[in-house]
């Protein structure tokens, strides 16, 4: 039981270490739609894992892994449409009607198998197996990695995307790092949380750290994804509900609270 | 060779039927300071994103200081500092003054694009002529828009270009912000020897330097010293809502239509 509970806290703390770096980019980069088509994406590639897994008996790569290039594939797909001057909002919808498609192709060719994909909806976190601590560990350390290498990159493209292409910046490339970090976040959060919860916090940290404060956003938004995610499973067990109502209640209290406490104020030179 | 140059220029939206710029032709020999003036829809914003390299599926022919900014776009970052409206600028960003200015220098290195003792000094040289060194430290989206003007006027001129290109940099200031701004470009252009070709509504902040205006809507309806241009004959063909009463000519906010 001790165990299982420390697994839990574990997971919560590597989950929320790694929305709380990443939700702040996807909030100011304009991404949250993609973010959202890539969780969509992140169904689609655990019904095609599935597939292959069970159905096929290909074993390697993991699904995991298989889930992840399906979602990069998809991140691909956004970053093409978008170069090709369709807006975030109508790349990221043509996206997850793509992984809507594939998820009933795959589940109607995985048969009985396609039930199995049900723990990446409501997610596994309740009984946490140390792969999930692995996936979490390796997955937040490639994205620190990208965030430390690429770090000025992406802001410049994000305050400025057509100021920075004029300057000489890859924009399209730093662009798909943007998407590669999200996707890496929404499998490992998916596969860990369950796609209710993945939804609630790649959103709520971000956006509510940046409109709290812009220059202490980062550990801001580490804060608010700890508590939204400690403080949400343990007041789920409370409650005796899925974890997912407790997190989303706790993000719901976070925000609000967090609305009281901003301010906002704006220089001129006189 | 430092000029631009402009040779029946056309270009087309994706979708759309009209073109947002039909044939447009004119030189420009440096050194100059001058200001695209038109109703909205005229065509200015997308003749400065023609020449900065960022719209590119054009017809005819476009020079740059004998550069084509459809294929040669690294010379054309080196030579020209873009500055776009302050519109386009993302207020999510969380990013700092000096990390603002930093990109236009950084921008000359390639990954991992570390900030020497050297670049912080131009950076801090840049913050002190356009009088923003008090603010380095502070968020951009903190600012008024006279003083992020000048930030990203700061970020252009760090990388020492030939030529500024400017976007609406008098769009949502007080009207005494804009004499300033006008005053501050006509400085750099002066004292610095750089060029300066700006899209505006309205060019009165700017008279006193005495400005080059072209006249834009879709087509080029004059060209030459405001005094010049700036006059009933060209205006009322250029802009569709011009009213006339007594001697006086206003000059109404109009979509641009093309007049016939």
């Amino acid at each position: 039981m001790l165990i299982i509970l420390v697994n839990l806290m574990i997971a919560a703390l590597l989950s929320s270490l790694m929305v709380g770096i990443a939700s702040p980019m996807i909030t100011f980069s304009k991404s949250l739609m993609a973010g959202f088509s890539f969780i969509h994406g992140v169904l689609a590639g655990g019904l095609l894992a599935t597939y292959l897994y069970y159905v096929l008996d290909l074993t390697v790569p993991p699904p995991e892994v298989i889930t992840l290039l399906y979602v990069i594939a998809i991140a691909f797909l956004v970053g093409e449409l978008i170069e090709r001057g369709y807006s975030t909002d109508a790349a990221s919808a043509i996206s997850t009607s793509v992984s809507a498609m594939f998820s009933v192709l795959f589940a109607f060719l995985s048969g009985p198998y396609a039930s199995r994909a049900w723990a990446i909806v409501i997610g596994t976190s309740v009984i946490v197996a140390p792969k999930d601590i692995i996936l979490l560990t390796v997955f937040l350390v490639l994205l620190v990695i990208i965030q430390v290498l690429f770090k000025k990159e992406l802001m410049y493209i994000s305050f400025d995307p057509e100021g920075a292409y004029t300057l000489g910046y890859a924009v399209r490339f730093y662009r798909y790092i943007i998407y590669i970090s999200i996707a890496l976040v929404v499998v490992a959060l998916t596969y860990t949380l369950g796609i209710i919860i993945a939804h609630i916090l790649i959103a709520t940290p971000g956006a509510l750290a940046l409109s709290i404060s812009h220059k202490r956003y980062l550990q801001i938004s580490i804060l608010i994804a700890l508590v939204i995610s400690l403080a949400g499973y343990i007041l789920a067990y409370v409650m005796g509900t899925p974890p997912s109502v407790g997190v989303g209640l706790m993000a719901s209290g976070v925000l609000i609270a967090g609305e009281l406490f901003k301010r906002r104020g704006i220089k001129s030179a006189q | 060779m430092g000029e631009i140059v402009v040779k029946n220029l056309t270009y087309y939206y994706p979708g759309e039927e009209v073109p947002a710029l039909e044939e447009v032709t004119f030189t420009l020999k440096r050194p100059f300071y001058t200001i695209i003036m038109g109703p909205n829809g005229a065509g200015k914003t997308t003749l400065i994103k023609v020449l900065v390299g960022l719209l590119r599926d054009y017809f005819g022919e476009v020079r740059v200081y004998g550069h084509d900014p459809a294929r040669e776009r690294t010379e054309i970052s080196k030579i020209v500092g873009y500055v776009p409206q302050l519109i386009n600028v993302n207020d999510l960003a969380p990013i700092k003054v000096r990390e603002v200015i930093e990109m236009g220098l950084m921008s000359l290195q390639s990954p991992p694009r570390i900030i020497t003792e050297r670049d912080r000094k131009k950076v801090e040289e840049i913050m002190e002529m356009l009088k923003i060194r008090k603010y380095a430290d502070d968020m951009f989206t903190e600012l008024s828009g006279g003083l992020r003007q000048r930030v990203l006027l700061a970020r252009a001129l760090v990388k020492s270009p030939k030529i500024l290109l400017l976007d609406e940099p008098f769009s949502m200031l007080d009207f005494n912000i804009k004499c300033e701004i006008a005053g501050l470009l006509y400085e750099i252009h002066r004292d610095l020897n750089i060029d300066v070709l700006m899209v505006a509504h309205e060019v009165s902040p700017c008279i006193p330097y005495e400005p080059q205006v072209i006249v834009l809507n879709r087509r080029i309806y004059g060209i030459g010293k405001a005094s010049d241009v700036l006059r009933p004959e060209v205006l009322s063909r250029a802009y569709p809502g011009i009213t006339r009463m007594g001697g006086l000519m206003i000059i109404g906010e109009d979509h641009a239509h093309h007049p016939r």
